[in-house]
């Protein structure tokens, strides 16, 4: 299993959940699977074009995993941080 | 060598000009930019000086890579004490007057006394020319930079100025450059203006002498690609500033209506998407490749085709969240307002959402405005009240006093709805949901300011492994540290580290926008080392540099103590205790700090710093950073060289 970590600003779409755990290989499908049980999170993450959203950034064990972010393999054990770009607020 | 440019010491009462060397020794304590500018302001001004007499000094410089090979080299540091405060005044500022005045050979001026009538410096081949300026004297912050390109014939001239609002000692009026690059915090634009000095000049033929040319290119070109990648410049590139807008309004962090709600409804005509459609392209300032700042004509209105540059998420916050106004046109027309007025959007909001909320509890009533309906969301009251600040027209007068000689003047318990720090307004975010937020702004040397210690990514909800990689470089750190934006633990370590860091930046030079401010992977300390090697040719380690950032933000402290700041300064206002959020994500709402709380915080972050409880550093902390030159009070730094 691969572990999403949800951020703070997200909890409101994924019932309060702070992490979910997805199956898929790549970062992309662990997304959607993510979307799928939280339709609501679909405008939050990903832009119009299906793009990750120009607000979030993924990491992939701790490190950016942008850009070409939805194409990076996964493995079982992986986690998966969203990241909000809320700078300087 | 870029190390061979002087301080020139300019007297604008007898017209004496002087000039010396930085030391090697100078420069390892203190780099250059920010922190020699503390330096210089300690030890040239007299404890009670007064900011806007001939004894304070208007201090500029370049940073230490400033002009190099080195990206984002563009910032140019003001200084003085500061007339909204009393405290430090200090401000930054990009575009491209720093490289110029390295060019014509001077990395720091300290400009004093008080000229008979209006002048304007021009600094070229190593000499400064004191030139009249009463004919430029009543001009805008754009007119004067042509007119003096004019008068000397060079159309690359680069110039620092103030506006009408400098001129009428606006305590918030700015120093600005190009067409919107702001000097813009705390009140450097008034101590020009109380030394009738209009405008610095600069054109530089000199070599800047990189100390080795080629591996600077190379590394140069890591560092670009470092930034460049990186997320989070990619959406600066596209929307600038104002792409933080979107998500923290939608979120509940930004004050509204002065400070009394947290979201501004109804704004998508304000959102960065919107804003973007009225953008024609991007500018930036020298040796960037971000380019954050939008370029745009007004579409509508009395102000219609008239051409401006930003608006920056400052201004959507001052002319719009904080007065109630929706109106993008508003937003685009103060923007351009206080460019070329030249005063700090947002202190101008901030006193005009004050002033507004003053109306609404019938404290200032039609009389005392002249008629003028402060209603919140009143567009053209707003832009009427931003030139009437200007010129110091009718309530204007009182409005462009700072915050706590206005309130004074008011009175009728006036004080209580001011949203400040130090007396210096706060920026628009509501920090009540976020205790490292709210300390950077209670504890910061120039009053509220997020710019000097916040702390920002705060808000990313990063992997705790990337902050610990962040938050123990290069001075080891194993204590608390979490990424919930919620928690009080650790937050001290982190403001304190900010502190040191954009302090450290603001010596060399370097935008704030190419370093942790924005992004996790940015540049810090260790390309720093590298990139002052091999532009400068002096060896210091990331430790050293982290010292030296840390030596300049300690003698800013110095400095406030000197001037009668005591710990009972680093505070809130109460409605960040009184009163919890009342809208926003339920991750925001309902939320304030804790008094409690927060003042174990502060104690923390005292002893990060090894200040005493009272906030006074130690000795020992000062003799470990080479400040012990020590006086009778056991706090006095200066004549260290
Ligand atoms: S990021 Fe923006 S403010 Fe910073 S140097 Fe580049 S253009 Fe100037």
């Amino acid at each position: 299993m691969i572990t999403i970590h949800i951020p703070l600003i997200l909890r409101h779409l994924s019932d309060d959940a702070e992490t979910f755990q997805v199956e898929g290989s790549t970062v992309g499908q662990c997304l959607e699977e993510l979307v799928k049980a939280f339709p609501g999170m679909q405008a939050s993450i990903f832009s119009k074009k299906g793009e990750i959203h120009h607000l979030i950034e993924i990491f992939l064990n701790s490190k950016t995993a942008h850009p070409d972010e939805l194409r990076r393999p996964t493995v079982d054990g992986d986690e998966i941080h969203v990241v909000t770009l809320l700078s300087g607020g | 060598m870029s190390l061979s440019r002087k301080i020139a010491f300019v007297d604008l009462t007898t017209g004496k000009i002087e000039t010396k060397p930085i030391s090697k020794e100078l420069r390892r304590k203190f780099l250059g930019g920010r922190g020699l500018d503390m330096y210089l302001l300690y030890k040239h001004t007299k404890p009670g000086v007064d900011p806007l007499g001939p004894d304070n000094v208007a201090l500029i410089s370049a940073g230490l890579l400033v002009g190099t090979l080195a990206s984002a080299s563009s910032r140019t540091h003001v200084g003085g004490k500061s007339p909204l405060t009393g405290y430090v005044g200090s401000a930054n500022v990009g575009g491209f007057f720093g490289p110029e005045m390295r060019l014509a050979g001077f990395d720091h001026l300290v400009i004093r006394g008080k000229a008979e009538k209006p002048v304007y410096l021009y600094l070229h081949d190593d000499e400064i020319e004191i030139r009249d300026a009463e004919h430029l004297w009543g001009t805008d912050t754009r007119d004067v930079q042509d007119l003096i390109r004019q008068e000397l014939a060079d159309d690359d001239i680069q110039s620092l100025c103030i506006g009408q609002a400098g001129e009428n000692l606006v305590k918030y009026a700015c120093i600005r450059t190009s067409i919107k690059n702001a000097a813009g915090r705390t009140g450097i634009g008034a101590i020009w203006g109380s030394k009738n000095l209009k405008a610095v000049a600069a054109k530089g033929m000199r070599d800047i002498g990189i100390a080795q040319p080629k591996e600077a290119l190379a590394y140069n070109k890591e560092i670009i690609n470092q930034v460049t990648s990186a997320k989070v410049s990619k959406t600066m590139q596209k929307l600038g500033t104002p792409f933080i807008w979107g998500v923290t309004n939608s979120t509940g962090l930004v004050r509204t209506r002065n400070f009394q709600l947290n979201q501004l409804v109804n704004a998508d005509d304000i959102e960065p998407e919107s804003i973007e459609e009225d953008l024609v392209g991007t500018a930036g300032c020298f040796a960037c490749q971000v380019h954050c700042r939008g370029k745009y004509f007004i579409k509508e209105g009395p102000y219609k085709g008239t051409y401006d540059e930003g608006p920056e998420y400052t201004s959507q916050g001052a002319f719009g969240a904080e007065v109630g106004c929706t109106s993008k046109n508003t937003v685009l027309v103060c923007n351009h307002l206080v460019n070329y007025y030249g005063m700090d959007n947002l202190e101008t909001g901030s006193m005009i959402s004050w002033a507004m909320e003053l109306f609404e509890k019938g404290i200032l009533t039609l009389e005392d405005t002249g008629g003028l309906d402060l209603t919140w969301g009143n567009d053209e009251t707003v832009i009427e009240l931003v030139h009437k600040i200007a010129k110091r027209e009718g309530i204007g007068d009182i409005l462009a006093d700072s915050p706590l000689e206005a309130a004074a003047r008011i009175g009728k318990d006036s004080e209580r709805y001011l949203v400040h720090v130090k007396g210096m307004s706060n920026l628009h975010s509501d920090e009540r949901p976020t205790p490292a937020l709210a300390l950077n702004i209670a504890v910061s040397s120039r009053g509220s300011d997020h710019l000097r210690g916040r702390p920002a990514i705060d808000l990313y909800h990063l992997p705790e492994k990337v902050l610990r990689q962040i938050y123990s470089n290069p001075i080891p750190y194993d204590g608390p540290l979490t990424s919930d934006y919620r928690d009080y633990e650790g937050k001290p370590w982190q403001v304190m580290w900010q502190e040191h860091l954009y302090s450290t930046v603001d010596c060399l030079g370097i935008c704030k926008y190419h370093t942790v401010f924005l992004g996790p992977n940015m540049p810090a300390y260790e390309e720093w080392a590298n990139l002052i090697r091999l532009n400068t040719g002096l060896e210091l380690t990331p430790e050293e540099i982290y010292r030296a950032g840390e030596r300049g933000y300690t003698l800013e402290r110095l400095f406030n103590i000197r001037e009668g700041m005591t710990r009972e300064d680093d505070k809130l206002v109460d409605r960040y205790h009184d009163e919890p959020t009342p809208l926003g994500l339920p991750v925001v709402r309902g939320r304030f700090i804790d008094r409690d709380k927060f003042k174990i915080m502060v104690d923390e972050y005292y002893a990060h710093h090894e200040w005493d409880e009272n906030g006074v550093p130690t000795r020992e902390k000062l003799e470990a950073l080479s400040l012990n030159t020590l006086d009778k009070s056991g706090s006095e730094p200066s004549n260290l060289v």
